[in-house]
């Protein structure tokens, strides 16, 4: 079932929300790019907490695609995640984000109809949070999503 | 009305230089070296590719490291950094900012600079445990560079007694 | 904090006939995303009726007063990335006294006496005012491109003193000109040095670097040519913060110019206050 549009600000600007029609059991996907991958003290290459933070920009959230849009539009989730550039990705589910005290919203543009936005505070408790909720979707080969 | 005072008189300054005036590099903001220390190369490499990552880098909207954000970064590095030291990562963030980060036995250290003058730092140790402790910094980073400084405290004493 | 009159103070020294030469105000700000270099003409034309002269020069790369540790080894970012900074320009006024220094990160001003000896300093009070104007000028052109007002993040003032030492009955010894100079027999023929001392602000915090540089060389220079400036982050990223930030600047900037040259030089420039 297609989302309702999300609710705007003056700008334009999709405005921190928790779309109802994302359900608990839906799949909220995170690329990973190679550029966010460190060494750990141990030299294991794991994610940065850079990945795991909100972009900064206005009404600043966490970039996801939405994977019952992708799916509803009959396209292949990993393919579409790694699309038109590859990255690994990882997955949540959105019910758990909210239990996490993240909102879990829609932020469709016209290079991806199927973005998402997760919005919350992203302190380090946080963002272990996160790491600890996320497996891998299109695992980057050698590369842990938890720190040692 | 706020009043600005320098921080050292001209009588200190008069007993400071007296007939002993240094020739220092002339002053500017264009002042260009060769690096000396092996971490500036490094450190110069990676942020000259972040510098030229394409729109969409990061699978969204991610746009290049900004070029402010980079000379701001390397302008902290000069200033807490010591010659010697592991070379630190650098990772990019979506909207042109990056993070500079130490993953070391002693610490993990992180600053994430979102512009110039806006940074945010965090370090854990075993002290703080894995949460750490983080502050917001603008021009001043003397706690960054005590916590460098005591991150690689443990390295120079391990190689002060091997030698 | 209250902002700072533009008319002058009745605190601050004051010359008759002061060695100045040149005085630059300018503000370092993030560059707007919408500016591309093709737009060069369109910002040129904001002031070209009064600069209508034109010149390209290297670009200066972002500048910022950082504290907290000593400085180490300048490290070197090379700014052949593409679109990352292009030439500065000059629009330069009829008599070429004036300069505007333009690129997409930065806006000065420069007045400067020597290629019109004649020509009087217009004085601080109304040259900040042109300066400010120009700034609210350029910022209003980024927000027909884009909305984006300046984020101005770095402010500069600077005054350049030439002093000559050459000629009729002038001391041709540095420490005759500037009080902390102090050589013993004999004066060195040339030196050059710069002294940095941080600003704080009453509450103790550093706001930025006061520069006092030196150069004297009686063979090419005819003199000593003396700079002070002040550099910083003001304290907000508007157009008014960062005026604020410079009309301070100038205060301490005119206190420190009486205080690190003697008497015997107030006495040849005329000092009136």
């Amino acid at each position: 079932m297609p989302l309702t549009l999300p609710p705007l600000d003056p700008n334009g600007q999709v405005l921190p929300h928790d779309h109802e029609g994302i359900g608990s059991d839906d799949g909220v996907i995170r690329r990973i790019s190679e550029q966010q991958i460190v060494q750990d003290k141990s030299g294991n290459r794991r994610i940065s907490s850079m990945a795991f933070k909100a972009s900064g920009g206005d009404n600043s959230g966490m970039s996801v695609d939405l994977e019952s849009l992708i799916v509803e539009a009959g396209k292949d989730p990993r393919l579409y995640v790694t699309t038109p550039r590859w990255t690994g990705s990882v997955r949540f589910t959105a019910g758990k984000l909210r239990a996490a005290k993240f909102l879990v919203g829609y932020d469709p543009s016209p290079e991806n109809p199927c973005h998402g936005e997760v919005w919350g505070a992203f302190g380090r408790l946080q963002q272990r949070q996160l790491r600890n909720l996320a497996t891998w979707f299109v695992e980057i080969p050698g590369v842990a999503i938890v720190a040692e | 009305m706020e009043v600005w005072r320098p921080s050292v008189g001209i009588e200190r300054l008069r007993a400071l230089t007296g007939a002993n005036v240094a020739s220092h590099s002339a002053f500017s903001s264009c002042v260009v070296s060769a690096p000396v220390v092996p971490w500036h190369k490094a450190v110069t490499d990676r942020l000259e590719q972040l510098l030229k990552l394409s729109k969409g880098w990061d699978g969204y909207d991610g746009v290049a490291v900004r070029f402010e954000n980079a000379t701001f970064a390397i302008k902290v590095l000069e200033l807490v950094f010591p010659g010697h030291g592991p070379i630190p990562q650098i990772v990019p963030g979506a909207t042109g900012d990056l993070q500079i980060e130490w993953h070391m036995d002693q610490a993990d250290i992180e600053i994430h600079v979102l512009g110039p003058y806006r940074v945010q730092a965090w370090r854990a140790t075993a002290a703080t445990g894995r949460d750490g402790e983080e502050v917001r910094l603008t021009n001043d980073f003397a706690i960054v560079a005590r916590w460098i400084n005591e991150m690689l405290e443990p390295r120079r004493a391990a190689h002060t007694t091997a030698a | 904090m209250m902002p700072i009159s533009t008319i002058r103070s009745d605190d601050l020294p004051d010359f008759e006939n002061p060695p100045l030469n040149e005085v630059v105000v300018g503000v370092q700000f993030a560059p707007p995303q919408a500016y591309q270099l093709i737009r060069a003409g369109e910002v040129w034309r904001l002031f070209a009726s009064e600069f209508p002269h034109v010149e390209e020069h290297p670009p200066i790369m972002p500048a910022f007063e950082l504290f907290g540790g000593p400085p180490g080894p300048p490290i070197s970012l090379g700014i052949n990335v593409q679109g990352a900074l292009h030439n500065r320009l000059w629009f330069l006024s009829p008599d070429r006294d004036q300069i505007i220094q333009f690129q997409p990160d930065r806006l000065l001003h420069n007045w400067r006496k020597s290629l019109s000896p004649s020509n009087e300093y217009p004085r601080f009070e109304s040259m900040i005012a042109r300066f400010e104007k120009e700034l609210t000028t350029l910022e209003q052109y980024f927000m027909s491109l884009s909305g984006e007002r300046l984020l101005c993040n770095q402010c500069e003032i600077s005054y350049i003193n030439h002093i000559p030492m050459t000629g009729g009955d002038l001391p041709n010894r540095a420490g005759a000109w500037l009080r902390f100079l102090n050589f013993g027999e004999p004066e060195p023929d040339d030196l050059s040095g710069v002294i940095r001392r941080v600003v704080r602000s009453e509450s103790g915090a550093p706001v930025g670097r006061l520069n006092c540089e030196f150069v004297m060389d009686t063979r090419s220079l005819g003199g000593l040519v003396l700079t002070l400036s002040i550099r910083g982050a003001p304290a907000g990223a508007d157009i008014a913060t960062a005026i604020d930030f410079l009309k301070r600047g100038r205060q301490l900037l005119c206190v420190e110019f009486a205080a690190v040259t003697t008497d015997m030089a107030h006495k040849i420039w005329g000092r009136v206050r």
